[in-house]
């Protein structure tokens, strides 16, 4: 079965969020308003009405079904949560990732079942402080971190054959080998938390962990084929 | 003759842009609240008549020397010169009569000059009658020193200092627009007055043990009663008497109360434009701040981050934001941002270090940019831009950066689809969880470090994560990334020698790279 990915709420972050996600992705833009979906289609987006207050609704649009992942944009709050738990109660498995938009709503929105919660605009706020104390940082961070250009933050899921396996953090040639920045680890064996690398550099790497690493897209693959 | 003459002056007027701009510059000054300079004109006056009044007082017992007398007439004429700038500057004589020559050609009609002449005159006279311009006046007069009574009348001058001082502004603005409830109530007052005073008259006269010997002790009598004062020196002795004296003490107490309620509902309606002003001559004495337009999530967030070490002025239309801005111990103006007024006001951010357009309208945040840009080339102006179609217009307007807050939920959202893992990473390093994110050490003359290779530093003991240098020239074989004016280099060898302002880009915690950057001095 083909994976979708749903926006609810057809409204310029969703557009946004369609138009970045991209060619490769499959995006449906859903709303409970019929002429924002109708705008939304307008604009040449894959969009349906569907009513957030209806189970029924919710799993003919395919939750429950094709979508595996659902953004949540709705404007208030309390519609993004009561979303969320409707969405949750019919797929246990689904990813939700869910705007917030006052920040005493991030434990409602966890608590109805949000895999994550972002606040665009304390991220706005956080980002235009930078920019004022720190330019080059936000630079770097939009260069390296957001951009998606020649620097990329990768993931390396360590497989049980890797050569990685049980070497420790700090002592593996290969990423420098590779010109690899090693930022952190997820760790299959401590619940998946992800911890940054500098404090655990002892830790010993275990297949199914994650690693999150810095690079050039070519030097990534020469070390998944170097560790593989 | 006189027609042809004010014709000529008119003509020459209209042309003549330096006696306009001169003529609007000393207008601003002497009306405009929020005119600059106008807080140092407003402090010399105030200070030019209390020491006058102090002079007045003071020489009246002790001979003060023979300075008094010029002091007084230096005092005296910039009174005079203050006078007749208002006058001048009251009305435009010249745009009434160009106005009725548009008129006139435009209706192939004669001039009318008796209009002319009507509308001159009733400006003027407006001027002259309003209650500020006559304490200007009678503060004026005792020029002519030998009546002991004109004199006095330089106790005037201490009306004056409604035109000076916001607060006494405020306080006559309240009593000019209760007026007609003030006109009601003085009428009822001196009515129930004379009423009282002439039954008291009428039954107290004749009476042989009242103290009431005249009309004059009985209006006295009346109105020490009605204002609830009672001295007690004339009593009524006649049983019509005491129930007169009853119901003018029950007349008095709600005449005071109503008074009282009129004054109170006043200052209370007039509330929020106080405050403002208040806080406009807050904004005047600060010499910088952070200006923020739209006290919304964003502006709350970044205000937060300002408070400790900055003075953050914030403008917002919302009533309740602007609460929460003031409660939050920000200098927070309620108004529109757009409004030119209100940026005239606030000195068009020439006092701000940065500008902040936040609001959650393009326009208006493209509005204030370039009205900012305009007097100001410099202040960095950072824009928040809801429609991506928008931000290249941000930038053609003046904006240093424009960030929109859909397309940050976009990037991390995308990132969350691609890597579930390295999302995490990210949203670690752009909320600054637990004190982690990049940080930008910049290498001086004064570090151990310059001269030295990167193989030397210690990262892993002060747990922080190289991700590469940032440097003024550009390198040779190696594969820049600009940042701004710099080059970013990319986890650089460790073979690479440190020079002077170079930086060195690390991911960690703030305080430990800080601490590093420390131990290298």
């Amino acid at each position: 079965m083909s994976h979708w990915i749903a926006i609810f709420g057809c409204h310029d972050m969703g557009y946004e969020l369609a138009r970045t996600l991209g060619d490769g992705q499959k995006v449906v833009l859903l709303d409970h308003v019929q002429c924002r979906v109708e705008r939304a289609r307008t604009l040449g987006f894959t969009a349906f009405v569907a009513d957030f207050q209806s189970d029924e609704a919710l799993r003919e649009a395919g939750i429950g079904g094709k979508i595996s992942l659902l953004f949540t944009l709705l404007d208030k709050d309390s519609e993004n949560v009561f979303l969320i738990l409707s969405a949750r109660a019919i797929d246990q498995g689904l990813r939700i990732l869910t705007i917030a938009e006052y920040s005493d709503s991030y434990h409602r929105l966890y608590a109805a079942g949000a895999s994550e919660v972002v606040d665009p605009y304390e991220l706005s706020a956080r980002r235009i402080f930078q920019m004022i104390t720190r330019p080059q940082v936000v630079e770097i961070i939009e260069q390296a971190f957001l951009s998606q250009q020649d620097i990329e933050l990768v993931e390396f899921l360590v497989p049980a054959d890797s050569a990685l396996v049980t070497e420790r953090l700090g002592e593996v040639e290969s990423f420098n080998a590779h010109k690899l920045v090693l930022l952190g680890i997820l760790m299959s064996s401590h619940s998946h938390q992800f911890m940054f690398a500098a404090g655990h550099l002892d830790y010993r790497i275990q297949s199914e962990d994650v690693l999150v690493l810095v690079g050039r897209d070519q030097d990534f693959r020469a070390f998944v084929s170097s560790v593989s | 003759m006189l027609n042809a003459a004010l014709s000529l002056w008119s003509d020459w007027a209209c042309d003549n842009q330096t006696y306009q701009a001169l003529k609007r510059a000393l207008k601003r000054i002497l009306t405009d609240q929020h005119a600059l300079g106008r807080l140092w004109f407003d402090s010399f006056m105030i200070l030019l008549v209390l020491s006058s009044v102090g002079v007045l007082v003071l020489n009246t017992r002790i001979s003060l020397g023979a300075w008094v007398e010029p002091f007084e007439w230096t005092v005296l004429s910039i009174f005079i010169v203050e006078y007749l700038m208002r006058f001048w500057t009251c009305s435009d004589v010249h745009n009434i009569v160009a106005q009725e020559r548009e008129y006139a050609n435009y209706h192939n009609l004669p001039m009318r000059w008796s209009q002319i002449w009507k509308g001159i005159f009733q400006q003027k006279w407006q001027f002259l009658t309003s209650p500020l311009s006559i304490i200007d006046l009678l503060a004026i007069l005792p020029v002519y020193r030998p009546l002991r009574l004109f004199r006095l009348l330089l106790l005037f001058r201490i009306f004056k200092l409604f035109r000076y001082s916001r607060v006494l502004t405020y306080f006559s603005t309240i009593f000019q627009e209760k007026k007609v409830e003030l006109r009601m109530l003085l009428f009822v007052f001196l009515s129930v007055i004379f009423i009282s005073a002439t039954i008291l008259y009428e039954f107290e006269s004749g009476h042989p043990e009242s103290n009431v010997n005249s009309f004059f002790d009985a209006i006295y009598w009346s109105l020490v009663t009605i204002s609830t004062v009672g001295y007690g020196d004339i009593t009524p002795s006649s049983v019509e008497g005491k129930t007169v004296t009853m119901v003018l003490i029950v007349f008095g107490i709600a005449l005071v109360s109503f008074f009282t309620s009129m004054l109170v509902s006043g200052f209370n309606a007039r509330r929020h434009e106080f405050t403002h002003s208040r806080l406009l001559s807050e904004v005047e004495r600060t010499t910088e701040f952070v200006l923020i337009c739209g006290y919304g999530r964003i502006g709350q967030a970044l205000a937060s981050q300002f408070t400790k070490d900055q003075r953050v002025v914030v403008i917002e239309q919302d009533l309740e934001r602007v609460e929460l801005a003031r409660r939050n111990g920000t200098i927070a103006l309620h108004g529109d941002a757009s409004d030119e007024a209100m940026l005239d006001a606030i000195g068009m951010g020439k006092k701000a270090t940065f500008v902040l357009c936040l609001t959650s309208n393009d326009v208006t945040n493209l509005f204030v940019t370039l009205s900012i840009r305009q007097s100001n080339a410099e202040v960095p102006i950072y824009c928040r831009v809801n429609s991506p179609a928008n931000a290249h217009k941000m930038k053609m307007a003046g904006a240093t950066y424009a960030i929109n807050p859909y397309a940050i939920v976009a990037e991390v959202g995308r990132e969350y689809v691609q890597q579930p893992v390295a999302f995490k990473a990210v949203m670690d390093i752009l909320t600054s969880q637990n004190n982690l994110g990049i940080e930008a050490i910049r290498v001086s003359k004064e570090h151990s470090w310059l001269g030295h290779s990167l193989s030397e530093l210690d990262f892993t003991t002060a747990r922080l994560i190289f991700l590469g240098v940032l440097r003024a020239a550009p390198l040779a074989d190696e594969q820049a990334y600009a940042v701004g004016k710099e080059f970013f280099y990319f986890n650089l060898e460790r073979d690479y020698v440190l020079q002077d302002k170079d930086s060195i880009i690390v991911v960690g915690d703030y305080q430990n790279a800080r601490q590093f950057a420390k131990r290298a001095l």
